[in-house]
């Protein structure tokens, strides 16, 4: 394989765990999201329902951080060095929800545990927002004195928030309406909270695109191609919506949610990696070899791992019942 | 203090040893307990004798604090390399990247999948399948320390390749990955994890033992920890030696300063080895020493008259800190010695059948020790990656890439809010993870089993 052609293979596998990392991660911080908004006793239940998933979901992050390493360290050095501020909050946040997450079944007062979950996963939506946001509209010079912290007063980086905040909505309104009863009393609330996050990840993915299509040295004729492509991609995600409605609202959304979250950042990539063809872009991966490397690995490693966590999830659809309620573990059966 | 405050490089040192030191706690104890839960599993899963099961579930509650621990605290270190190392970042992309794509990808990744199915299937899995999950999450756990551990070990020895245009281009990758260190570090760092966590369980189940609460259950674990214990800290002081070699084959500059020793010793003369002794840097000489003829040599070259490359034989502006580094090993060293002698101390005490329910909480010394040596053998976890670490300055890449040239273009203050957070972070969730602790020790297993005596007892 050429080098050229790994640096593609490696350009959609990493938009394909940033895909894994906004789609899967976006469920949990929804559902923490969302246990603010509603009465204190049915935020335990929301919380309960994303206990088993979260560590794994969170991990596509950290997988998404060594790949971008592994594949494209320029990229990553870059990146993480010029937005310096935005990433340690990026971070602090997700500490506070996970912190939140895990321990407030051992802590004296849950409630403000699960406060603590609920505002340290909307934040670390809100910055992640803000620093793919920056990432489209142009990130700042290397050494700058508020090290991205000046994305927040910028309003250009808004769309690209909301758009994460929908995904959250989407997903985490998805998982709910997947994970309680046809009785419970925050199904409505679940169905809202889905539908909007739909239609904003629609409006905003399409809003990105053409914000990268304005930003970024695309030429004329590439764009032509681009808002083909991207009706094409609004096309389709327009009728898998409106199949998943025809469904029974429980227990089939999700994929769904997932699959336009998924064309809606496909669509950024898209154009990102149009932008990517410019001359010197090849600068920006590892070498040949480096990513040579890296495929085979992953090719080994990767499949079982993605095909586990499918099977992760299917266990989950189908136990019965929230561990929450024992401190994080079941009763055992035992071999007795 | 004002070349603290403006040294943005410096800081980004401090927050990358801050980020470590406060990390490195969680893994040694994933790591351990992984393995001591999937022991006590197996023995149920052969036996079927429910007590082992009772172990295995809580210690799972600690696996699980320690895990959630380890993903927090994880994540920003992994990130620090761009954030704060773009320079070395890039310079070692085709490399060190993979290696911790890898890292993610088959440790990190099995470890937490195969968790859901460790903690959530108790009742769905059958027995055997739930070994096999906590054997996973065992495995990942380890396979996750070897990455990390090849990625490290490739800093100090880097080989397989060369840097052309300020990025190293492997020509070698299976060279690099199992280059000269990480055959020595791998199982130093590995036992030490295991090393630790034996002694944390010895020591939770010690203050139990003591207060008379669930002493068969807590004897059984400190049992299992104390040989547990004894093993692996006997073969650890084999890997520390095979350590100590590799150092003076490789970096002989760490090896002088660890040691604070200065004259390359001549032909026929044997190195001698510093107890104590407090060296001066500017002076290149040691005061208020005391020396052991001929020990140095031994350890380094396992020759009484090998040669040691002294510190004058180094350029000064390539010697690593000197003071940190000779105390710290000192003290990782005095550590291990010291916990060989407590385990062997419990074996004996075992072996004259006095660690019985009736006469072990009658062993207070004993196990007042064992509760001390839990803090400490993190402490000896600690000083041995400041040894490492330290003694590698000024390298990052060593011999390749000064650390100086290594880091993000970022102004100092931005360092010192994100080193500020991170040390309150730090001081923050230990403080957690201690009362969650201390809560589930209160709290005890979930057996049918009483306390030995009234609540009264002053078990709280």
């Amino acid at each position: 394989m050429s080098h050229t052609t790994l640096i593609d293979l490696w350009f959609v596998l990493t938009a394909a765990l940033l895909f894994l990392h906004i789609g899967l991660g976006s469920i949990d911080l929804g559902v923490c999201s969302l246990s603010l908004i509603v009465p204190d006793k049915d935020s335990e239940t929301l919380l309960g329902s994303i206990d088993t998933i979260w560590h794994s979901n969170q991990t596509w992050l950290v997988v998404l951080g060594g790949t971008l390493f592994g594949a494209f360290p320029v990229i990553y050095s870059e990146v993480l060095s010029r937005l310096y501020g935005l990433v340690f909050v990026f971070l602090a946040m997700l500490a506070v929800r996970g912190i939140g997450l895990e321990y407030r079944h051992h802590a004296a007062n849950p409630r403000r545990a699960r406060i603590f979950a609920g505002c340290g996963a909307f934040a670390a939506i809100v910055t992640e927002g803000l620093i793919l946001g920056t990432l489209v509209t142009g990130a700042p010079a290397p050494g700058s004195r508020l090290a991205g912290l000046s994305a927040v007063v910028r309003p250009e980086v808004l769309p690209v928030v909301l758009f994460l905040v929908f995904t959250a909505l989407l997903t985490g309104g998805a998982w709910l309406l997947k994970e309680l009863d046809d009785a419970h009393p925050l199904r409505p609330m679940a169905r809202r909270s889905m539908i909007a996050g739909a239609v904003g990840v629609l409006v905003f993915a399409m809003y990105i695109c053409r914000q990268m299509l304005a930003t970024w040295p695309i030429g004329a004729a590439e764009l032509h191609g681009m808002y083909l492509s991207l009706a094409a991609v609004a096309v389709a995600a327009l009728v898998l919506l409106t199949v998943s409605m025809q469904k029974s609202w429980r227990g089939s959304q999700l994929p769904w949610a997932l699959v336009l979250v998924g064309v809606g950042l496909a669509a950024c990539a898209g154009t990102a990696r149009v932008a990517m063809q410019a001359p010197g872009a090849a600068s920006l991966a590892a070498s040949r070899d480096a990513l040579l490397f890296l495929t085979w690995t992953s090719t080994v490693l990767l499949p079982p791992l993605v095909a586990f966590q499918i099977f992760q999830y299917r266990q989950q659809r189908r136990g019965a019942g929230s561990p929450a309620e024992t401190g994080g573990q079941e009763t055992s059966a035992g071999p007795e | 203090m004002e070349h603290l405050l403006t040294d943005h490089i410096l800081l980004s040192r401090i927050q990358f040893a801050l980020t470590t030191m406060f990390h490195i706690i969680w893994p040694a104890l994933t790591i351990g307990l992984s393995l001591f839960i999937f022991a006590a599993e197996l023995a149920w899963v052969k036996t079927g004798n429910v007590v082992w099961r009772d172990q295995a579930r809580f210690w799972t509650k600690f696996f699980l604090l320690a895990f959630a621990m380890g993903i927090v605290s994880g994540v920003p270190l992994e990130f620090q390399f761009g954030t704060n190392w773009s320079r070395f970042s890039t310079a070692s992309g085709n490399f060190l990247g993979q290696i911790l794509s890898v890292e993610t990808m088959s440790g990190f990744m099995l470890e937490s999948i195969f968790l859901y199915f460790m903690v959530a299937g108790w009742k769905r899995l059958s027995p055997g399948l739930h070994l096999f999950s906590t054997g996973m999450v065992a495995l990942g756990a380890s396979v996750s320390a070897f990455w990390i551990m090849v990625a490290n070990s490739w800093m100090q020895t880097p080989t397989g390749g060369h840097m052309a245009g300020g990025v190293y281009q492997v020509t070698d990758r299976l060279a690099a990955i199992f280059n000269p260190d990480i055959f020595a570090s791998f199982p130093h760092m590995w036992l030490a994890c295991l090393t630790s966590t034996a002694f944390i369980i010895c020591g939770v189940s010690a203050w139990h033992i003591l207060r008379h609460r669930h002493s068969e259950f807590y004897l059984r674990a400190f049992k299992a920890g104390v040989a547990a214990a004894l093993f692996f800290a006997l073969l650890q002081a084999f890997t520390g030696d095979l350590s100590g070699r590799t150092v003076a084959q490789n970096q002989p500059a760490k090896l002088a300063a660890t040691e604070a020793y200065w004259e390359t010793n001549k032909p026929g003369e044997g190195a001698a080895w510093s107890l104590f002794a407090w060296p001066d840097a500017e002076a290149e000489r040691n005061y208020v020493e005391l020396r052991i003829p001929f020990l140095l040599s031994l350890l380094a070259t396992h020759d009484p008259f090998g040669r040691v490359t002294g510190l004058k034989e180094i350029p000064k502006d390539e010697r690593p800190p000197i003071t940190l580094i000779f105390y710290s090993f000192r003290i990782m060293v005095f550590t291990g010695t010291l916990m060989i002698i407590v385990a062997l101390w419990a074996v004996w005490t075992w072996y004259k059948g006095r660690l019985t329910p009736i006469h072990a909480a009658r062993q207070r010394k004993l196990m007042k020790f064992f509760i001390w040596l839990a803090p400490f053998s993190i402490i000896a976890i600690w000083t041995g990656w400041i040894m490492r670490e330290v003694g590698r300055q000024p390298w990052i890449m060593y011999g390749l890439l000064r650390t100086d040239d290594a880091s993000s273009p970022l102004t100092a203050g931005a360092v010192s809010i994100s080193l500020g957070y991170f040390a309150l972070a730090a001081v923050f969730f230990i403080t957690l993870f201690c009362v969650f602790s201390v809560r589930i020790m209160r709290k005890g297993p979930d057996t049918d089993e009483s306390s030995d005596e009234p609540e009264s007892g002053g078990a709280s």
